[in-house]
Parts: structure tokens; C-alpha cells; sequence
């Protein structure tokens, strides 16, 4: 299968600290990917520094998107290639309306591709179907961006987003986090349908328990700005069992 | 060394008395507390003339919504009377009228606005009377280095109720004029008006000042949003005379280049039972400087006073300035009020999700400006007329 990203050799530092200390990464289309560690490790630092986020310098080392080196991309430029990182802590934006700014951000990203721009008719029957996959209250779209949710129902907010963007690369940034089991089941699920042959997904976690809904192609051991253990979905049942302290000893693969 | 506005004498056709009153008037000093933040830039070094034709011809001239209803259009501080189109109805009368209010020495503006205006705007609403349309009121200021008084007197009798929306604005390459304006409002038991006013004058200075008496059950709102201008001063002071009335200040404000908005309100509340709403936002671009200084006193008498006072800023830019002051001065024991201000940038991490999701800079920037205006937006009812200001603030 084609490759969608390839991270080489990556270190990135923030405000003069090394947090990335040479990354390698492959993903191929249509594979699940989860990067597990601890905290500190750099799971954070490493989807914010794919997104593009500013203060997240690049001090050597390549990110290839689909075969272009995206590291001097700005945020809406890899939005509108086809990224998208769903946030650990998504944001409140009081008086911004969440349902007006996508729009905005679609047809942003329709004129950057040269795309027509969508009607409202062709819109709203899009917020329907999308919103539906993650049962996403009526009142919630038409609020403030993430005012006043519940940490559920902000995290079924990035997911419908997610679903209303549709990306190829889609970066789940502790998406479990704050959810209780059922809300858990309901973002899987939205994350599985959306899962096809033509895309591929990064999910960073620090539980298997997501695993369990949405299951991995690979596991990887992010440890100290590096990865330093690769397997299949069997390795974050080990974690689970074993913790991280037993993978500190090992050299770096 | 008392320091006064240079004048060309000749210019201005005053009776000798007067421009001797006028000299008498001296600029206020900075020492002063109402005026501490004051920057009078070029002001004090500019000659000023004074008496300037009509040369308006047409609305194309001049950056301005589409306007409906009657529209009164002041240029220079004398009716253009072709682009006005002023109803007839016995319950609203607008004439113009000689001043005949005696002078008294008062702070400087004040004084001279007393003292220059000949004829001044009187707008009188009979009772029961509800005009529903919005009474459109432009003041342009056409002539460069003009010194232009002008005044409007409104009468809202008992049960009357109008809406104004108020320009101030300066005709094409029009600079360094100096606009003086008056509003005086009295409102008689359950009256009310609504002003929007919005001041753009760009490359002029503007002192405004709003008077306004409210009587018992009183409605007064005013929601004032001021563009741009090199120096606008504006001053809104509010007597509650009467139980019951609603006082309701809004404004948005976004002084850039190195241009100086000032806003000092004063709610006097001197009867109890009484609900009082501020609410001004400013947004200070490249090196701008806005000030902030409301007061509500809450006189001994006034118990049972709801009084909300609340200022918010976002400095755009490093050099931005803001002076905010809010003030409360309570002397009723049994009331509810609160005031606070804040003064921050846009949240990086709003700026960043917004951008992630397929914004760009600009447009997330744009997105978080309506945000932050968007409570006060939401008190304009005229649709036209939000929809125009809202196109103002994103161009800015």
C-alpha cells in the first residue's frame, strides 16, 4: 500500500528543550496506528508538532506527507491537505458559532483545492448525517465552539468534525480521556466508520482500553522522544499488564 | 501656560462679546483627572477655521450603509437639505431652532459648543407616540481643518418611544477638522430611545458629548461604536431621575495607528429601583490607544439599584495601549452591583484549533474578533445597520 506519512529522524524542541530525539514512523493507507508511552514521553509534542503548531520547532529531521515535506506547512495548509488532529483538550471559543466556522473552514479548504464551494442546502444535509454518527445533540452545533460541554460531548464535537472534514490522516490525541464507557463506544464507533482503504489513523493513548474499540494495526512505545518498541495490537495488552518500566532497560530499536 | 485652540478669528463671523467669551475658555489640563489620559497630539499645534459650505452632493460620496427611513443629514453643523428627507407628523416634530440658552461658563467644550452653535437640531416626540422606523442622523464634517460645533436637542414625552442611528463621519480627503457635538436627552416617564452610534472621522478629531435625564420608568440605550478617528472623545453622563428605569450603555471601540479613543461614561442613579447595564469592548490595534472610564454612583437615597458594569480589551499588537478604570460609588446600602474589567490577546490555543481545522490566519482571527464582539452585536436591533458595523470591525 502507498505511504501517507513518514516520519524520519525527527527532533523537534519546544522553548529550547528537546522533546523529540529522533522519531521514525511509517504509516500506509488504511492502517491504524497507536503510539502508547508515559507521560513526558512526547505523544503530546509529537501531534501538535504534525499539526503544525507554532513553537514546536523542527531542529533536524523530515515529515514526509504524502510524499512532500510538510514541515514548513502552516495549520490550515495540512487541514487542508487532508490532516486533522482531534484535540486532547479541545478548545472553548465563546461567540464563535461551531456550526458557522465549519462551514468556513470547508469552504476554505474547497477554494484552496479549487473546489466549488458548498451550498447551505448540500451543508446541512452533511451536519445531519455526520452528526448523527456520534450522536451529537442538536442544541451543541449550534452553540459556541465547545462552550459549556460536557468532556464527552466535546470529544463527539472533534469527531463529528472529523467526520465533516474528512481527512486522510486523522490524529486522535487521547481521545479517551474524560469519556465514560458508553460515550467511549460511540466515538469508537464513529472512528471505525469512518476508517477506510484510502485513509489512515494515529491513535495516542495512554490506555489499551480504547484499543479494545478501536483495534491498531501497530502499537508503538513512544519513551523518551523515541520510539523504542514496535508490535502488533498484542504489545498494548503486554503494556497493560507489564507497564512501561520493563521497556526502559531495552536499547532503542 | 493656559492653553486654548488656535482659532483663525477671521473665519469665524462672532459677535465680539462672544469670541472674548471664547477666549476666556481654556483646554483642559492633564492634571485634571477626567483628563489625565488625554492625548491631544496635533490638535494644539493646528489652526482651526470656522463657518464652511455644504458641497455634499450625493450619498455615494460617503461611506455609508443603505439608509431607511427619514435621514437628517448635518454637514458642517448646518442641514444639507438635499440629501434629507425629514417626515411630517405632528408627533415628531425636527426643526431647527435659534439657541437661546444662556451662556455659563462650563468645561471647554462645553462652553464652546454654548457659544458657537447659532442653531441647534430639536427633536420633539408627543406622547403615546412609537415612530417605529430608525430616524437616521449624519453628521459629516467636509472641511479640513475645520472647527464645527453642532447640537441636537431630543424631547421624548411620556410613553414615546424612537430609535436614532448616528453617524459621524468625514467626507472624502477631509483632515485635521474638529467636530464638537451635543446630544441632550430627556426622557419623560415611560419613554425611551435607542441610539447607535457609530463614529468614523478617520483623519479628524471628535469631542462628543451625550447628556441624558431620565424620568420615572425611562428606557435609555445606547450602543456606541467608534471606528476610528485620530483623537474621539466621548462623554455619556446619565441622570436617573425616576424609579424604575433601565440604563443600558454598550460600545465597541478599536482605535489603530497611533489614533486615541477615549470613552467616559458617568450613571448618576439618585432614585432607588433602578437597573443599569455597561458593557465596552475595546480592540487596540498596532499602536492605538484606548481608555475606559465608566462611573456609576449610587446615591444614598437609591436603594434596591441593579447596576452591571463590565470592561473587556484585546491588545492586537505589542505597542497597543488600553487605560481602563472602572468606578463604582455606592452610598445605598441595599443594592446590587459589580464592575470588572480585563485586558488580554486572543488565545493562542483558540487561534491554533481554529487554524487546525482548516482556517486561515486570518479568517480564525476574524472568527475570534466576532466572538468577542458578538454579546454587544447582539444588542443591535436594526439588521442593516449590524450587518454594516460588523463589515467595519472585520476590516479594520
Amino acid at each position: 500500500m502507498e505511504t501517507i506519512l513518514k516520519i524520519e529522524n525527527l527532533h523537534c524542541q519546544v522553548q529550547d528543550q528537546e522533546i523529540l530525539k529522533g522519531l521514525n514512523l511509517e504509516i500506509k493507507k488504511g492502517e491504524v496506528h497507536a503510539i502508547m508511552g508515559p507521560n513526558g514521553s512526547g505523544k503530546s509534542t509529537l501531534s501538535s508538532v504534525l499539526a503544525g503548531k507554532e513553537d514546536y520547532e523542527i531542529t533536524k529531521g523530515k515529515i514526509i506527507y504524502q510524499n512532500e515535506d510538510i514541515s514548513e506547512l502552516s495549520p490550515e495548509e495540512r487541514s487542508w491537505n487532508g490532516m486533522f488532529l482531534a484535540f486532547q483538550y479541545p478548545v472553548e471559543i465563546p461567540g464563535v458559532s461551531n456550526i458557522n466556522f465549519l462551514r468556513t473552514a470547508l469552504n476554505e479548504k474547497n477554494k484552496a483545492l479549487g473546489k466549488d464551494q458548498i451550498s447551505a442546502k448540500d451543508f446541512l444535509k452533511m451536519v445531519s448525517e455526520k452528526s448523527a454518527l456520534v450522536g451529537l445533540d442538536n442544541k451543541l452545533k449550534n452553540r459556541s465552539v465547545n462552550e459549556g460541554f460536557s468532556g464527552g460531548e466535546k470529544k463527539r464535537n472533534e469527531i463529528f468534525q472529523m467526520a465533516m472534514l474528512d481527512p486522510t490522516l486523522s490524529i486522535l490525541d487521547e481521545t479517551d480521556s474524560g469519556l465514560d464507557i458508553d460515550a467511549l463506544k460511540i466515538v469508537s464507533d464513529g472512528v471505525n466508520t469512518l476508517k477506510s482503504k484510502e485513509n489512515a489513523t494515529i491513535v495516542i493513548t495512554h490506555y489499551q482500553r480504547l484499543l479494545d474499540y478501536i483495534v491498531p494495526d501497530f502499537v508503538h512505545v513512544l519513551y523518551d522522544g523515541r520510539i523504542v518498541k514496535s508490535g502488533d495490537k498484542n504489545l498494548a495488552l503486554e503494556l497493560e499488564e507489564r507497564g512501561y518500566d520493563w521497556l526502559k532497560l531495552e536499547p532503542a530499536i | 501656560m493656559m492653553s486654548t485652540l488656535n482659532l483663525n478669528k477671521n473665519s469665524f463671523t462672532v459677535d465680539t462679546s462672544i469670541w472674548e467669551a471664547i477666549n476666556d475658555c481654556t483646554l483642559p489640563d492633564k492634571k485634571e483627572e477626567d483628563w489625565r489620559y488625554m492625548k491631544w497630539g496635533k490638535l494644539k499645534k493646528l489652526e482651526f477655521h470656522g463657518d464652511f459650505p455644504i458641497q455634499t452632493e450625493n450619498f455615494s460620496e460617503l461611506n455609508l450603509p443603505k439608509l431607511t427611513g427619514p435621514v437628517i443629514v448635518i454637514e458642517n453643523g448646518k442641514l444639507n437639505e438635499k440629501l434629507s428627507s425629514i417626515p411630517n407628523h405632528k408627533e415628531l416634530t425636527i426643526t431647527f431652532e435659534n439657541d437661546d440658552i444662556s451662556f455659563q461658563k462650563s468645561s471647554y467644550f462645553d462652553s464652546l459648543n454654548n457659544l458657537l452653535v447659532s442653531e441647534y437640531l430639536n427633536i420633539k416626540v408627543g406622547e403615546n407616540y412609537v415612530f417605529k422606523e430608525c430616524i437616521n442622523i449624519v453628521n459629516i464634517l467636509s472641511s479640513s481643518n475645520g472647527f464645527v460645533n453642532s447640537r441636537i436637542a431630543f424631547k421624548i414625552a411620556k410613553n414615546a418611544n424612537i430609535s436614532v442611528n448616528q453617524f459621524f463621519i468625514k467626507s472624502n480627503n477631509t483632515s485635521n477638522g474638529l467636530l464638537n457635538h451635543q446630544n441632550l436627552i430627556e426622557l419623560e416617564e415611560h419613554s425611551g430611545i435607542t441610539i447607535n452610534k457609530y463614529q468614523d472621522t478617520d483623519n479628524n478629531f471628535q469631542f462628543c458629548k451625550d447628556v441624558i435625564n431620565q424620568k420615572d420608568e425611562s428606557k435609555y440605550i445606547s450602543n456606541n461604536f467608534s471606528s476610528s478617528g485620530k483623537v474621539i472623545r466621548n462623554d455619556i453622563q446619565v441622570k436617573v431621575e425616576g424609579e424604575h428605569c433601565h440604563t443600558e450603555l454598550n460600545g465597541i471601540f478599536s482605535p489603530s495607528n497611533n489614533e486615541f479613543i477615549d470613552n467616559h461614561t458617568l450613571i448618576d442613579h439618585i432614585y432607588p429601583n433602578c437597573k443599569s447595564y455597561e458593557n465596552y469592548k475595546g480592540l487596540i490595534k498596532s499602536n492605538g490607544v484606548g481608555v475606559f472610564n465608566g462611573k456609576v454612583i449610587v446615591e444614598q437615597d437609591a436603594q434596591q439599584i441593579e447596576a452591571y458594569q463590565q470592561n473587556n480589551n484585546i491588545l492586537l499588537d505589542e505597542d497597543a495601549i488600553i487605560y481602563s478604570k472602572p468606578e463604582l460609588e455606592i452610598y445605598a446600602d441595599d443594592v446590587k452591583c459589580s464592575h470588572g474589567s480585563t485586558t488580554g490577546q486572543f488565545d493562542d490555543e483558540a487561534l491554533f484549533y481554529l487554524r487546525s481545522r482548516g482556517l486561515s490566519r486570518a479568517s480564525a482571527l476574524q472568527h475570534l474578533t466576532l466572538g468577542f464582539v458578538n454579546e454587544i452585536m447582539d444588542t443591535i436591533k436594526d439588521e442593516n445597520h449590524k450587518d454594516f458595523i460588523l463589515n467595519k470591525i472585520l476590516a479594520n
